[in-house]
């Protein structure tokens, strides 16, 4: 049939329309056979189908003679293959991402048709749209988008190798990470492979452990007899990074790797406290983990969590003289207050026995090491105790301050929280509140009336049962035998050791301790998402009013300005003083604000 | 002759232009520090001391309040200073004066003004503000008896009650 249509000149006429017959049969074949399959490179799979059936069907079309024409249309079908290909790959950009490293074949596909295509800017935009819809959201978790980002450095460079398309793309994804606010945690409970809640670890087993690499600096190196021109759509602020490991770059997300190293102390310090009973294989592994790191980060920037591994070995040490002078049942962790990230403090004192324990230990402690000086961080740590009752025996392994309470109720049964809160020092009502409730869950205490706890020296069976006096009995045979307590210790080094910072808070806590009051108002300022400078302006103000006296508001708001990033309006300062007079921190008398002293 | 004269003269005139470019640029820098300097300030937390800059507009001139140390004969104090930052900060020492009368031997009683070694021959750029004021406080506990300005207040200073006496004297909320 086209023999006659060449016949009679109409295919020079329907050319067009026989070639866009061709394209729309290579989109949907293409579309059919390639969604999904990131597996292989589907390039080859799809020329050869080429070669095979469309060229024998253009073939029949086209004439002899017109073979010279045909040269032209395969080249441009054989484009639009690769065009349609690519276009299928961006779109699904973001997911073979995910699916990485099962997408191999899908990578490579991109990286031959964005030789031949250039579709370079639109795969950039299509996946920092990808990325901003749906990773760098509230709703992901950071370990999810610290993984997702990982996976596109290691996609990016395979499919643009100098790496332009991955800076692009990762300059939102590492700013949004910068400004959420447990990335570093992240990033540090994967290097010491704290994988307990699961989930897959960022670095590859495999990949071996190189110094930092200080990505910052990109001196070119003139001498680099393979140096190659920066592509041609870098941007001015483009810098080839050298194909440098993963933790590298995660590291170079934030300007120093001081921060890291911080978050690392305060990690540590969490899972060396949190060993029990002396278990020293972990303390080994923890060892371990910062020998591995040292490599990284360097060993003077370490240095403190040496220390902090030594006191733990120490601790050992001691405490196995301690106890051969002197048999006792607590075994602290001593730790050198200089070296370990602030820990919470309490101002509980154990009460009765507890305290007699530890005042005898740390005599023998003095008397080991005269120049230093134990300083007891009761709340830290467990007890094991067994609680004689007249019907049953009650053995728990308990924190402190439930401890502490149940042992007050070996002087009397009946107390009122407020007693037993002035018992133990000044602790939080609540705190206190969450520790009796333990006895009562394990039936050894009851609230009745309310706010008032007895003892049950009897176990009720009958918790609605009636209640007479008699049946609480008296408190005759109590007595409380501690087992093994494990108390913190701290040491002073004989300095006074002032007011407690508690370490095993993380940076971020204290950040936001530094910030908590500001917060409590933060609500009535609804502005910007992450108010970073703005957290100052409490501060601001404090030491505006400390040193001027009492101001009006429109003083408050000019000196303000001098608050890097202070942006709010007159009736937001308005607002934000209102909630602090509120509080209580200020005070306003005929227009003047005064700090509240 | 002429030829040089007209040589010179534009190039004189073109060294004075940059020479005032320089010190505005210095004004600026100096200026950055200091709001540098006021950030880091209150974003410490050292607790007694304190500054903000006297008005807004001008970052030369500041406030700053310090309680006197626990433990010493001033504690329950407070006082205020003023600090006038030089142009050239910081490599000349801002000038500090009490603004409240502190009887104290190395502080001028009716001036207010104070000797203390690093604010004199002793600065150096790399103090700041806070450093300042840390000094200060603890100058208020351990006064250097050797060298005073108030030659009573160091006679007196073995004797604690006679010179609290002397020291609430004086002493006058601002």
């Amino acid at each position: 049939m086209f023999g006659e249509f060449e016949e009679l000149g109409l295919i020079d006429r329907y050319e067009s329309v026989i070639a866009s017959v061709g394209y729309e049969h290579i989109e949907a074949h293409v579309l059919e056979t390639c969604t999904g399959q990131w597996g292989n490179t589907m390039l080859d799979v799809l020329r050869s189908w080429m070669s095979d059936k469309v060229v024998p069907w253009m073939l029949s079309v086209v004439a002899e003679e017109a073979r010279s024409m045909l040269q032209g249309v395969g080249s441009r079908f054989d484009f639009h293959i690769n065009k349609t290909l690519c276009d299928l790959r961006t779109r699904e950009i973001f997911d073979i991402i995910i699916d990485f490293p099962d997408s191999m074949g899908a990578l490579n596909d991109l990286k031959d048709c964005l030789q031949r295509v250039d579709q370079r800017t639109a795969l950039v935009t299509a996946l920092r749209k990808a990325n901003r819809k749906r990773l760098l959201h509230p709703g992901a978790d950071t370990k999810l988008i610290l993984s997702q980002y990982v996976a596109t450095i290691k996609c990016l460079r395979i499919v643009d190798p100098p790496g332009v398309l991955l800076f692009k793309v990762a300059d939102p994804i590492r700013r949004y990470l910068r400004d959420r606010p447990d990335t570093i945690r992240c990033i540090v409970a994967n290097l010491v492979g704290d994988n307990s809640d699961g989930g897959d670890a960022l670095v590859d087993e495999n990949e071996p452990i190189v110094p930092l690499q200080q990505v910052m600096d990109s001196m070119d190196d003139y001498g680099d007899p393979n140096w190659e021109p920066e592509p041609v759509d870098a941007g001015p602020e483009f810098r080839t990074n050298k194909p440098s490991d993963v933790i590298s770059t995660l590291v170079s997300i934030y300007d120093s790797k001081d921060l890291f190293v911080k978050e690392l102390q305060v990690l540590l310090a969490q899972r060396l406290l949190a060993i029990k009973d002396g278990n020293f294989e972990r303390v080994e592994k923890e060892r371990r983990n910062i020998e591995i790191l040292k490599i990284r980060f360097g060993e003077a920037a370490l240095q403190v969590c040496e220390v902090m591994l030594k006191d733990m070995t120490d601790s050992k040490r001691i405490d196995g003289h301690v106890q051969s002078q002197k048999a006792s049942n607590v075994h602290p962790t001593i730790i050198s207050k200089h070296f370990w990230p602030a820990l919470e403090s309490s101002d509980m004192v154990m009460p009765g026995q507890f305290q007699e324990l530890q005042d005898l230990y740390a005599q023998e402690f003095t008397i080991f090491k005269p120049d230093k000086k134990l300083k007891w961080l009761p709340h830290l740590g467990t007890v094991r105790l067994e609680l004689q009752l007249d019907d049953r025996t009650v053995e728990a392994d308990v924190l402190p301050l439930e401890a502490a309470f149940i042992e007050l109720f070996s002087k009397k049964d009946e107390w009122t929280l407020e007693e037993l809160i002035a018992g133990v020092g000044d602790i939080d009502r609540s705190a206190a509140f969450k520790a009796l409730v333990t006895w009562v869950n394990m039936g050894v205490l009851k609230e009745d009336p309310e706010n008032t706890f007895v003892l049950l020296e009897r176990a009720e069976e009958d918790v609605s049962g009636k209640r007479s006096p008699e049946e609480w009995g008296v408190s005759a045979g109590t007595f409380w035998l501690p087992i093994d307590s494990s108390v913190l210790a701290l040491i002073g080094g004989g300095v006074n050791v002032g007011p407690e910072l508690p370490p095993v808070i993380t940076a971020q806590q204290q950040q936001a301790e530094q910030m908590k009051v500001y917060w409590k108002v933060r609500p009535f300022i609804p502005s910007q998402p992450y108010p970073a400078p703005k957290l100052t302006i409490r501060q601001f103000i404090e030491g505006m009013l400390t040193n001027l006296g009492g101001l009006p508001l429109d003083r408050i708001q000019t000196m303000l300005k001098f608050a890097p990033g202070y942006d709010q309006s007159i009736e937001q300062l308005a607002t934000f003083m209102e909630a602090a007079r509120r509080e209580g921190l200020v005070v306003v008398r005929d227009g003047m604000w005064r700090l509240n002293k | 002759m002429e030829q040089l004269t007209s040589s010179l003269a534009p190039s004189r005139s073109a060294q004075k232009s940059s020479v005032t470019a320089s010190s505005q640029q210095g004004a600026g820098s100096v200026a950055k520090r200091l709001s540098n300097e006021l950030m880091t300030l209150m974003m410490s937390s050292s607790p007694g001391i304190s500054a903000f800059p006297k008005n807004d507009g001008n970052l030369f001139e500041w406030v700053g309040t310090i309680e006197g140390p626990p433990e010493t004969i001033y504690a329950g104090l407070s006082f205020k200073i003023s600090i006038l930052f030089p142009s050239n900060y910081p490599y000349v020492a801002p000038s500090i004066k009490f603004d409240t009368p502190c009887y104290h031997p190395n502080v001028d009683i009716t001036g207010g003004v104070i000797c203390l070694d690093i604010l004199q021959d002793k600065w150096s750029a790399v103090y700041s503000v806070q450093t300042i004021l840390l000094s200060l406080q603890s100058l208020l506990g351990e006064p250097n008896n050797a060298s005073p300005l108030n030659p009573d207040a160091a006679a007196l200073w073995n004797k604690p009650d006679a010179f609290k006496v002397q020291l609430l004297k004086h002493y006058r909320l601002l």
